[in-house]
């Protein structure tokens, strides 16, 4: 293992690609997969895309180290990334840096919780982010590459090594990557982030401390009511952490459903009013231990259910995928935000 | 070939390690805070009541945080930090 | 115990450990009886040394 904390360069003189994933491998900073390898060369072309931005970044916990763009980049180049994903990449850390993300407990936790990030604006042609069929999964090299940096610099800047600092019971395969963008085309609603308040053309990165998707198929309803009485079924989950812990998690509509529910009435606001009133899960469903656990904490029933979201808005929607009738719930962490931030660029 | 370190950081912490002043452990007083896992606060309620058979001092208080799955604020740490000469944590789950 | 470590050296302190077994399952009485045990005879070394 090179000891190399205080050292920003490593000369490597002349070290094959396959040495270097060794070295890197026994050196803890892979996460399994084949590194692209950081020289100096490809870090500054990504650096060189961040050129005018001068806020620090940081301190990360549970290092609470003051990372350089140079050491970020690194980890950028080692995911894949091509120069123009990078500004997205620095924006989805700075997004997991707010205080109310709660970065500290979602990466100590033993919840499989991973970085959830979510690309919407014009950010989402100019990186080829996939938003349509297969969003969540394989083919593109922008979901691969974004989501995967930003978990490299978990591990390599934050200091997430599993079964170290990351205490995940089981973890997640979301933890290699999760990374897709809106599919504000084919949305029925306002994109989700001018329903936070940027401009349409503003490029954004949402970030989540999430469970990967969780599928939900319902071929049958061909009413909004119907769809949304099968969302809030699979959103009644005895044993996530949001039935105790409320704060965010995700609802992405497949197009399909989101335009039929659209067509039947529903805005964002009532489909988060309808799905709060049903995703609740009556007492009759919980453990007595774990009821005499919660209530030991001050987390008590209202009447006789427990909301797995605080308050309807709690319940984030968003629109992404292609054809066919499934849609998604991505629980989270419990104590955590959604965070969404601009992407600058220079 | 040179490559940049994907661990570099500055680190936000002072370099100097922080001085241990002496401490007097049947009268000083002491923080018990608990990470509010399962058992934590049956732990330190134990070790509490087998300090208390040694100390004439009745100066050891119970803290915990509001949720296992978030970090203590900054204001309940700089308090136990003015408040207690030392502090016993109870952590892991 | 690394995490413990690693987040104390971040803050550049050395914490004094005390490591009781982990209970699989919940602690009954005795079982509970045996960690404070063990934790309070490791807190004697602390406190004497």
């Amino acid at each position: 293992m090179i000891e190399s904390l205080d050292t920003e360069f490593i000369d490597m003189s002349d070290m094959s690609i396959e040495a270097f994933n060794n070295m890197a491998e026994s050196a803890g900073w892979s996460d399994g997969m084949p590194l692209y390898v950081p020289t100096e060369e490809a870090v500054g072309r990504l650096v060189e895309t961040v050129r005018g931005d001068n806020e620090p970044v940081g301190p990360v916990p549970p290092r609470q180290l003051m990372p350089t763009m140079q050491s970020l980049a690194a980890n950028a180049v080692m995911a894949g990334c091509k120069p123009e994903y990078f500004p997205a990449v620095v924006a989805a850390l700075r997004a997991c840096l707010v205080p109310e993300y709660n970065l500290h407990g979602t990466l100590a936790t033993t919840h499989p919780c991973t970085n959830m990030i979510m690309l919407s604006g014009p950010v989402r042609h100019e990186t080829d982010v996939n938003c349509g069929p297969n969003c969540f999964g394989q083919g593109r090299r922008a979901n691969a590459a974004i989501g995967r940096a930003l978990q490299l610099i978990m591990l390599n800047v934050a200091g997430a090594q599993p079964a170290e600092m990351d205490r995940a019971t089981q973890g997640s395969p979301g933890k290699y990557t999760f990374c897709f963008g809106e599919n504000e085309e084919e949305s029925p609603w306002e994109p989700y982030h001018v329903r936070k308040g940027f401009d349409a053309t503003d490029s954004v990165v949402t970030t989540l401390a999430a469970e990967p998707p969780h599928n939900i198929n319902d071929h049958g309803s061909n009413t909004g009511k119907g769809i949304l009485k099968t969302i809030a079924g699979t959103m009644a989950q005895a044993g996530s952490n949001n039935v105790y812990l409320n704060g965010p998690m995700f609802v992405v509509f497949g197009p399909e459903h989101a335009q039929t529910v659209a067509r039947d009435g529903f805005t964002v606001e009532t489909v988060q009013e309808f799905l709060q009133e049903h995703s609740k899960v009556h007492v009759s469903r919980i453990s007595a231990e774990n009821l005499e656990s919660w209530n030991g904490q001050d987390r008590h029933a209202v009447g006789e259910h427990y909301y797995p979201a605080g308050s309807p808005s709690d319940i984030q929607i968003a629109v992404a995928g292609g054809a066919g009738k499934h849609s998604a719930f991505i629980p989270a962490f419990g104590n955590t935000a959604a965070s969404s931030m601009s992407i600058n660029k220079t | 070939m040179r490559i940049v370190n994907p661990t570099f950081g500055i680190s936000a912490a002072a370099d100097e390690k922080l001085a241990v002043q002496p401490l007097d452990w049947l009268n000083d007083p002491i923080a018990l805070f608990s990470n509010s896992k399962p058992n934590a606060r049956e732990l330190m309620d134990g070790l509490k009541a087998k300090l208390a058979a040694v100390r004439s001092v009745d100066n050891i208080d119970f803290i915990y945080k509001p949720s296992a799955s978030q970090p203590a604020s900054a204001a309940v740490i700089d308090e136990v930090a003015h408040k207690y000469r030392a502090a016993l944590l109870a952590l892991g789950d | 115990m690394p995490l413990v470590l690693a987040q104390a050296r971040a803050r550049k302190l050395e914490p004094k450990l005390i490591v009781v077994q982990h209970p699989v399952g919940g602690l009954n009485a005795e079982e509970l009886v045996e960690r404070i045990d063990t934790a309070y005879e490791a807190l004697s070394g602390i406190m004497t040394a």
